[in-house]
């Protein structure tokens, strides 16, 4: 399994509010693929939203069950904090900002 | 796995949605009350139908979806530990019965059934104050949305307090009940209890679902303090010495923690990433709107340009129709198709999200019923103060038919979300096996 398996597997987890893909939304800092399983590290869009371990428990869930990784670690982390610049090009069309 | 607020611990479903879903029963009931007042409603501030159809609107609709908005994020959010179902269905079931009978205790003028509905609805907050607040007071949460609720719940006991205070008054006739004491009362509860409430609910929630991220509230804790101390000064002050000076210059005092708050608010929406606002940003631009409007007329009231009898009532009916009803009313309407379908969608699709696709929040409900809601929630107050101001007794019927004809619309938008839903076709395609 490598980093991209990964994360063409968290293209498909979606945050339920915005209804754009995480890695859209530029929510991935990391990915770490090694003998001991997956890590991954992901952030929020707004530092203390009840939405976070939702998306991180998805996350976790859809490795587990589609890149069949022997064990998922998914750490929240808030630094850099996040920033509209991290929206792809189709997040920043869904919420209605410039593309540029 | 993280310290961040999570909704594990949110109680079951069906603990909450029946706060929201029958909640808009009181805007129903107030609706029809101001209708049927129509070009009476001017004559006093305190005429039965007014006292009914206000108690139904802030204690039947407003503050019952505040209750069940908070035994959701007191769990969800401020990390409280939730009482249990037991109390949240006896809450709702006490809540629900105190207001029937002071509704229609004020509809025909029964102080014996006044007294009654005062002290049910007294056991009903003092039940959750002292399960649920206390809950939220030894939660782990912290913040600026926790400090607003703290305080409000605070007030909430002077509220009651002054309720039942007026309530014995009326009944036994221990003390003199003037305007300015049902003045005192209305401001705690209008202001203590459901403003600070919305306003420090906007803190969790604006920043949230506009997604802002690029700036901090600035103003909160000012607004917080200021609002708070010039309404405890201000409810001394009608209670206690009406005629005396300051009345004036702590009525003007009472509007500078809701100006501060309001340009917070607004700044936080100026720096959102969600520039095309749904209906929670929508909800928040027409509170901000309405609490402008209240503000304006409540200076205008409070300035005492207006000359005594008619004209004076009328403002008054309007402020409060702006004040009590309008800002707290679209508000709620905004944050009730965030909570209820959040409520649904984790029950029932959390389980399988990341492992199979399921529908987004927006796809539990209607947009576009949510912006009837609201649209005609807000033409509603808009006609009933208008039609108040310019003496149009008509105006004032058709906006509380209108009111009452968006209650029922509102329960048939949130029943709505309940609908089974087949996953967003806006999704992302759903990746072959890596």
């Amino acid at each position: 399994m490598r980093v991209s398996d990964v994360a063409r597997v968290l293209e498909s987890v979606v945050d339920p509010e915005l209804g754009i893909g995480i890695v859209e939304l530029g929510l991935i800092y990391g990915i770490a693929v090694g003998p001991a399983g997956v890590r991954v590290e992901m952030t929020t869009t707004t530092i203390g939203c009840p939405m976070s371990s939702l998306l991180m428990d998805a996350a976790e869930a859809a490795i587990l069950a589609r890149a069949e990784a022997a064990s998922v670690e998914v750490v929240h982390v808030t630094e850099p904090p996040w920033d509209p610049a991290m929206l792809s090009r189709v997040a920043r069309r869904t919420l209605g900002l410039p593309e540029s | 796995m993280t310290a961040q607020p999570t909704p594990a611990s949110s109680p079951p479903a069906w603990n909450v949605l029946p706060f929201f879903l029958l909640a808009p029963i009181g805007l129903v009931a107030g609706g029809a009350l101001v209708a049927d007042s129509g070009a009476d409603l001017d004559v006093a501030i305190n005429r039965p139908e007014s006292l009914a159809a206000v108690h139904a609107i802030v204690l039947g609709w407003v503050s019952t979806t505040i209750l069940g908005a908070l035994y959701q994020l007191g769990a969800a959010v401020f990390r409280a530990n939730y009482p249990g179902p037991i109390v949240t269905r006896l809450q709702l079931a006490l809540h629900g019965t105190a207001i029937l009978i002071l509704v229609l205790a004020f509809r025909d003028w029964q102080r014996g059934w006044m007294m009654v509905g005062a002290v049910a609805l007294a056991c009903s907050f003092a039940l959750f104050l002292c399960t649920e607040g206390v809950a939220i007071v030894r939660g782990a949460g912290r913040g600026l949305a926790r400090e607003y609720v703290l305080v409000a719940m605070g007030l909430l006991v002077l509220t009651a307090a002054a309720g039942l205070a007026l309530a014995a008054g009326l009944r036994w006739g221990w003390w003199t009940i003037g305007d300015s004491r049902v003045a005192a009362h209305a401001h705690l509860g209008a202001v203590g209890w459901t403003g600070l409430m919305v306003m420090g609910v906007s803190y969790q929630l604006v920043p949230m679902f506009n997604v802002v991220s690029r700036t901090q509230p600035r103003l909160g804790r000012p607004a917080l303090g200021l609002t708070a101390t010039s309404l405890l000064l201000f409810a001394a002050v009608m209670w206690f010495g009406p005629d005396r000076p300051e009345r004036m210059l702590v009525s003007g005092l009472l509007a500078v923690g809701p100006i501060l708050w309001s340009i917070d608010q607004l700044r936080l929406l100026r720096h959102r990433a969600r520039r095309r606002l749904d209906i929670q940003g929508l909800a928040t631009v027409a509170s901000l709107a309405m609490l402008a409007l209240a503000v304006a007329v409540g200076l205008v009231v409070a300035s005492g340009a207006l000359s005594d009898g008619s004209e004076r009532t009328r403002w008054l009916v309007a402020y409060a129709a702006l004040g009590l009803a309008g800002f707290p009313g679209t508000a709620v309407i905004g944050n009730s198709y965030k909570i209820v379908p959040f409520v649904v969608w984790y029950r029932r699709y959390r389980p399988l999200a990341g492992r199979e696709r399921v529908p987004t929040l927006s796809d539990l409900y209607s947009e576009r019923l949510a912006r009837l809601v609201l649209v005609g929630f807000a033409a509603g107050v808009l006609a009933v103060a208008g039609g108040v101001l310019t003496d149009a007794g008509m105006l004032v019927t058709l906006g509380g038919a209108l009111l009452s004809v968006i209650g029922v619309v509102h329960v048939g938008g949130l029943l709505h979300t309940l609908l089974p839903r087949a996953s967003s076709p806006r999704l992302p395609a759903w990746e072959v096996k890596a």
